[in-house]
């Protein structure tokens, strides 16, 4: 079979061969600059030799593949680490912004004013007939119920803020498990019929990194090169089929969202991406407003008792010096009976404990009253519609609006729930401030307004003092917002690390792909002479005569 | 390594940004001249900080507090010290009503006088500073005492903190210095008994208005040299506040404020670096391979 003819077939494949590695070449040179590119590569391999007398004769080149150059174990890598970057990166801009809300060290801060309403209150020691210390004060609570209402208003704003990311967040996941379906299908099509779809494993590489910045995964390959999807142990993305993601309400806490994925709430399962950020940053923001109503409530029960007990310059008494604390109540969304709170105050300031209760029914005409920050039974008893329930100063009525309480209805009972929002000085008379401890002490006794200045060193919050308790919170959220920036600093350093290998494996090489490229070119030029040299030959034989 | 363009001028970018993150946050630190805006840039100071901020302020109310003090002190130190001046010219005059040659005559022109250095007395008893009787007690809205010279007021002293443990009274009052309700002698009632004793020509009463006088001398000095005492408690006080608030500031200061000499050394080394980056990116750009195929 050792022909001329056989030398063309030879040049052709060569030919041949050398354009498609081109077409190769150009194609990694046009997308150098493409995130997410794999650079390919032509294999080439000799074809099939064949037997002639007893000899083998090659037959040429074959293009075979167009292989990525791609390391499977690095993408694995780069996904983890891009969970765990964004998971930082977003929970440090969530509890900066906290920390800016919080404004620990200006000079304008919740600390400052604290300091300011108990030096006005020695002020009135000082001088406690006159009017002007008195006004100013007043300007001080003021001031201080200002910063206390604009803390608060800024806390609930960012958490409905971060509430209204993870629900675009939310969705953003099902649109990605959408398309990487379509491109499992896609490629399972492609592949089948015995060609690599390297653009196409590409692009459902990106969408996964996508998904990977959201929340975390682990992708596995099945047989058909589909890629399944996993999160949190429970599949998004399974072959071409997807499961959605949803949100539902928290029975317990209002201001915060389920996340169900196939009928369980996977909340504690994710431990990556942004939206486990989004749900770090959602659980400090709750705690610290915890404490700066803890805070709130406890300013308002201190001062207001204490300032009760005096007299002002007009001999006024058991006056109000904050808005007295209001009681909040909250029926479980699961409530099945139709029992509804009619009124809830604080009776007796003096027992109020600042902890959140909870009103439990076992059955229609049985109640128990829960403290559920210390988990301890309070009170309990036989349930009728519209009597008042009272435990630790406080008075709850609940009646039947129609029906009676179903067994496991709750109703949430707090004082501290609103404090911070609804802070505020009741009194606008000066001359009510009580600085007096006795009737016949006014104009000039000073005793109650030096045992208010007084309060600042009595630990009254958790054991501290309303200032070293604000301290410590501002201090604590300073530590772990720095906490949080060296992680990310840390992760966006990993992450990077790994992106280089990744770039250093399949990113493309101009340098490479121009000597290339000249390789070639030289090939192409050989080959087209081989063709050419067995043009002449043949001519050379048909010129015999 | 396999080192691609991608490669570089993403490496070149993230230093790049590095660098100018660093020299952004010296510029912040050197602009607003202090080193620590937000707890998080120094939680280890941050608590240290708030709470020498609050006890500054604290500080600042006590020395308030002090110069208050000191201004009440200070008049009623000066009443007491004219209240001294009227019993001592009493005293006079009751020497002289006392010695043989005095009639019935001079004794009552005496009596005149007397007359009216006990006015003089119930008003420096109503001494008023500020809007208030200062003698008066809790009662500071009243007169501390009427015309007949009794007293109206009640028995207190008007207490201000003067650091985090004590109080002092800031005041003497006018029951216990001029009516004697401690065990004292009541001045007011002993000049109105040597009025009397003139007016009635009494040699023996008013040989006892000597002796009574005499006491109710020393009772005011008394007070004037406790209310000294108490001025000078202030001002050891106050002195203590000034070392303290000085020691804060500075410990706040040096949390807070900026070493100038190291954020502009520091500064300069982030530019240098900087120009080094632009520098070996300029260089590592102009390497083309296809310059030279």
């Amino acid at each position: 079979m050792s022909s001329l003819n056989a030398v063309f077939d030879i040049a052709k494949s060569a030919l041949m061969a050398t354009q498609k590695a081109m077409n190769v070449t150009s194609h990694n040179i046009s997308n150098a600059n493409t995130d997410g590119y794999t650079r390919q590569r032509a294999e080439l391999t000799a074809k099939e030799p064949v037997i002639y007398g007893g000899l083998y004769f090659g037959t040429g080149v074959d293009a075979s593949n167009i292989q990525r150059v791609y390391d499977s174990f690095n993408t694995i890598q780069l996904r983890t680490s891009v969970s765990l970057l964004s998971r930082h990166e977003t929970a440090g801009g969530h509890l900066s912004g906290l920390e800016a809300v919080m404004n620990g060290l200006d000079g304008s801060s919740l600390s400052t004013r604290l300091d300011a309403l108990f030096n006005s209150f020695e002020e009135v020691a000082t001088n406690p007939s006159s009017y002007g210390e008195r006004s100013a004060l007043l300007a001080n609570a003021n001031a201080l119920a200002d910063s206390i209402n604009t803390i608060d208003s800024g806390i609930r704003l960012n958490i409905a803020n971060i509430n209204g990311t993870i629900e675009g967040k939310v969705d953003e996941v099902n649109s990605l498990a959408l398309r990487i379906a379509e491109l499992n299908g896609q490629i399972a099509g492609t592949e089948l019929a015995g060609i690599a779809a390297n653009d196409l494993r590409d692009k459902r590489d990106i969408l996964l990194e996508d998904l990977a910045n959201i929340v975390d995964i682990s992708v596995t390959e099945n047989g058909n090169g589909q890629a399944d999807v996993f999160l949190g142990g429970s599949f998004i993305v399974a072959g071409t089929r997807t499961s959605g993601m949803s949100l539902a309400a928290d029975p317990r806490e209002p201001e915060s969202y389920n996340i169900i994925l196939n009928g369980a709430t996977i909340n504690s399962r994710i431990s990556g991406g942004s939206l486990k950020g989004d749900l770090e940053g959602l659980a400090y923001y709750q705690g610290v407003h915890d404490k700066v109503n803890l805070l709130s409530a406890s300013l308002v029960k201190e001062v207001n008792q204490q300032h009760a007990a005096g007299f002002g310059l007009d001999g006024s008494s058991s006056t109000d010096f904050f808005a007295p604390l209001s009681v909040y109540t909250r029926g479980s969304v699961s409530n099945s009976g139709g029992a509804i709170v009619s009124s809830a105050f604080v009776d007796d300031l003096s027992q109020v404990t600042l902890d959140d209760y909870e009103i439990r029914f076992a059955g229609p005409g049985s109640y128990t009253v829960v403290n559920t920050s210390t988990n301890m039974v309070v009170t309990g008893g036989a349930y009728t519609s519209g009597n008042p329930i009272t435990f630790d100063g406080l008075n709850v009525t609940i009646q039947n609006s129609p029906l009676a309480p179903a067994a496991g209805d709750r109703f949430t009972v707090s004082v501290m729930e609103n404090a911070a929002r609804d802070f505020s000085v009741a009194i606008t008379d000066a001359n009510k401030v009580a600085a007096s401890s006795t009737a016949a002490g006014v104009p000039g006794d000073n005793a109650n307004a030096t045992a208010l200045a007084d309060l600042r060193d009595a630990l009254t919050v958790e054991g501290a003092t309303f200032g070293s308790f604000f301290q410590r919170v501002v201090t604590d959220l300073g530590t772990e917002v720095n906490n949080v920036k060296l992680n990310a600093r840390a992760q966006k350093a990993y992450s990077d690390e790994i992106r280089a290998a990744r770039e250093s494996v399949s990113g493309v090489s101009l340098e490479e792909e121009a000597i290339n490229l000249v390789k070639l070119q030289r090939a192409f030029e050989a080959a087209a002479k081989v063709m050419q040299t067995a043009d002449q030959m043949l001519e050379t034989l048909l010129n015999i005569r | 390594m396999r080192v691609t363009q991608k490669l570089s001028y993403d490496t070149y970018i993230t230093n790049m940004m590095r660098q100018q993150d660093e020299i952004y946050r010296l510029h912040k630190q050197l602009s607003s001249q202090k080193k620590v805006s937000a707890p998080s840039d120094d939680p280890v100071n941050a608590h240290n900080l708030l709470t020498s901020r609050t006890l500054l302020s604290r500080f600042e109310q006590f020395d308030r507090n002090i110069g208050y003090g000191k201004s009440h002190l200070g008049m009623a130190e000066q009443a007491l010290d004219s209240a001294k001046d009227v019993i001592i010219r009493l005293q006079e005059l009751a020497v002289t009503a006392a010695s043989g040659t005095s009639t019935a005559d001079t004794r009552n022109n005496i009596k005149t006088e007397v007359d009216n250095l006990f006015d003089q007395l119930v008003s420096i008893g109503n001494t008023n500073y500020d809007g208030r009787y200062i003698f008066s007690g809790f009662e500071s809205g009243t007169p501390a005492f009427d015309q007949t010279g009794a007293f109206q007021g009640d028995a207190n002293v008007q207490s201000i903190r003067v650091n985090l443990s004590s109080s002092v009274a800031i005041g003497a009052n006018g029951g216990e210095v001029f009516s004697g309700a401690n065990g004292g002698i009541d001045i007011m009632a002993a000049v109105a008994a040597f009025s009397t004793a003139l007016g009635a020509n009494d040699g023996s009463g008013i040989q006892s208005a000597l002796g009574s006088l005499e006491t109710s001398f020393n009772q005011v000095s008394n007070a004037v040299s406790d209310i000294g005492g108490r001025v000078s408690r202030l001002n050891s006080a106050a002195g203590d506040i000034s070392v303290y608030s000085l020691e804060l500031k500075s410990t706040i200061s040096g949390i807070e404020d900026v070493d100038m000499a190291e954020l502009v050394t520091d500064l300069k080394a982030g530019e240098v670096a900087m120009e080094a980056a632009l520098a070996s990116a300029g260089r590592v750009f102009r390497l083309n391979i296809f310059d030279y195929l």
